[in-house]
């Protein structure tokens, strides 16, 4: 392998490939034979779920580019896939009641089961039913809703008693080094001292004892470890467990990550993705961080950017950008040969 | 394996003449020079040991050989990586955290990204998977990516590895430091 670049070359290839691009941006200019995207190039996704993603791939909103496996975020916001009872992991429930979170001026809201969210996901759920995160694909919110109200467990979570002497570290209010999590992704709870121990962020409350918990990625989301049982299920939208090959129950997100875990033991295994979470939505400006050309290597025959529009990658989609309004035109879904 | 380092500048000053074309033309990259995966990338590159250390540290090296990913690593040098980040070992969330905010979602190479500051006139900005946007501008040839809370910057150095999967972008310096542990 080396590693070169050549300049006139790369210009030639981005030149030849806008050219040989003209059908982009009007909805089926994504067909070239033998691309590795089979599936976007017409391939009815009819297995997926009927969730919004395959409305918009074949309903009438197909026509506003990108062909056919175009996810819009202005589809009709329906309930997504079905729920499988058999997400369990066992320990889900017995964090019911218990979570809460900190807004930025460090005010403590306590989780009202059956909010709006909740009803969102089934009529028939009633208010004591376990709190389900099902991605419908429709935007990020989902995402965001999950760490600011998963990502901190109130309290001394369940396994952990034991492992800090009744949940009363000795010594650990001692610790001069507090940190604040938003360095690790965790922005809200800013106004709170988080004392660091053992892959957790820690705060302390009366007495001494744990006020709340924060499992890190690298600490207590560790590979080799077990999924923490406080943390509920997030079932993440159907394209991405195609996308990213997540077998069912064999995955996990926090903390804009997703892992892959044991689907009998919940161990984390390996890391899936790591995502930015923004939020790109048909009909709105790009977010900021995109000025790059970017799209993944595998796509670039198909995606190029031209005056019909531009292309960027973020989280999984190829999102096309109309140059003129740099309004995102279209949500592309991607397929793995 | 050998990095090719110095057709960098090159490269930029190609850029500089608009040589990719129409202002917005920002699909500069090359890929005639792809193969494998980013995981062999990182991993035969020199001079990121403290890096490719602390992917594996935190499992995120576990990422770059799984089905759709593409990211592209700003790998900075194992002397800029201990002069912030080596002077005591730091635990690996903070490891992973520091790592999250030098890596970009997708595809980028340098030649992209001078590309996109010419036709831009300017600056442009790159979100990462962690909290911050790296602004990367041109100091003559040279790319300096600057991060959007630390202030930090690093000069892209002029090694770049495309694997099929990502890119991987060697600097001399960090873009973030390790929290002081006082912040609150």
């Amino acid at each position: 392998m080396r590693f070169f670049m050549a300049g006139i070359a790369a210009c030639a290839l981005a030149a030849s490939g806008a050219l040989a691009q003209p059908g982009n941006g009007n909805g089926n200019g994504n067909g070239k034979g033998g691309s590795p995207s089979a599936k976007a190039q017409g391939g009815p996704k009819a297995d997926r779920g009927g969730g919004p993603s395959a409305k918009a791939q074949g309903g009438p909103k197909a026509e506003r580019g990108g062909g056919p496996a175009v996810r819009n975020a202005n589809a009709q916001r329906e309930r997504g896939p079905a729920f499988k009872a058999d997400r369990g992991n066992g320990g889900n429930g017995n964090s019911q009641g218990r979570r809460s979170f900190e807004n930025a001026q460090g005010e403590q809201f306590r989780e009202v089961r059956g909010n709006g969210r909740v009803r969102a996901q089934g009529p028939d759920r009633g208010p004591y039913d376990d709190r389900r995160y099902a991605d419908t694909g429709r935007d990020f919110g989902l995402f965001r809703d999950y760490d600011r109200q998963q990502g901190a467990f109130e309290g001394c979570p369940p396994g952990l008693a034991k492992k800090y002497n009744g949940c009363t570290p000795p010594g650990l209010a001692r610790k001069r080094e507090t940190y604040d999590p938003s360095f690790f992704g965790f922005s809200g709870l800013t106004n709170s001292r988080f004392y660091y121990d053992d892959g957790y962020l820690l705060r302390l409350g009366d007495g001494g004892r744990i006020a709340s918990t924060i499992p890190l990625l690298g600490g207590a989301l560790a590979i080799g470890n077990d999924w923490p049982s406080f943390y509920q299920p997030f079932e993440v939208r159907p394209y991405y467990r195609d996308y990213f090959g997540l077998e069912p129950n064999g995955y996990r997100y926090a903390n804009n990550t997703i892992f892959r875990v044991d689907p009998q033991t919940a161990a984390i295994q390996s890391i899936a993705a790591l995502l930015t979470g923004d939020e790109f939505t048909v009909g709105q400006p790009v977010p900021s961080g995109y000025d790059v050309y970017n799209v993944p290597y595998r796509y670039r025959d198909q995606y190029v950017d031209g005056p019909q529009g531009y292309y960027r990658y973020s989280d999984g989609y190829v999102y096309q950008v109309d140059p003129e309004t740099r309004l995102v035109a279209a949500a592309i879904e991607l397929a793995l040969n | 394996m050998k990095f090719n380092t110095t057709l960098l500048p090159l490269l930029l000053a190609a850029g500089a003449l608009g040589a990719c074309g129409e202002a917005g033309d920002t699909a500069g990259a090359d890929t005639s020079e792809v193969s494998g995966s980013l995981a062999t990338v990182l991993g035969e590159a020199d001079d990121i040991t403290q890096v490719r250390d602390a992917m594996a540290a935190t499992g995120l090296d576990t990422m770059l050989d799984g089905p759709g990913t593409s990211y592209t690593i700003i790998a900075p040098r194992d002397a800029a990586f201990e002069a912030v980040a080596g002077e005591e070992a730091l635990p690996a969330p903070v490891l992973a955290a520091l790592l999250r905010e030098h890596i970009i979602p997708g595809h980028l190479d340098a030649a992209a990204i001078a590309n996109a500051i010419e036709a831009n006139g300017g600056p442009v900005k790159i979100a990462t998977v962690g909290q911050g946007t790296l602004e990367f501008s041109r100091d003559g040839d040279t790319l300096v990516a600057t991060h959007s809370d630390s202030g930090m910057s690093a000069r892209v150095t002029g090694e770049n590895g495309q694997a099929e999967n990502g890119t991987l972008l060697v600097a001399d310096a960090l873009l973030v430091a390790p929290p002081s542990g006082d912040a609150a």
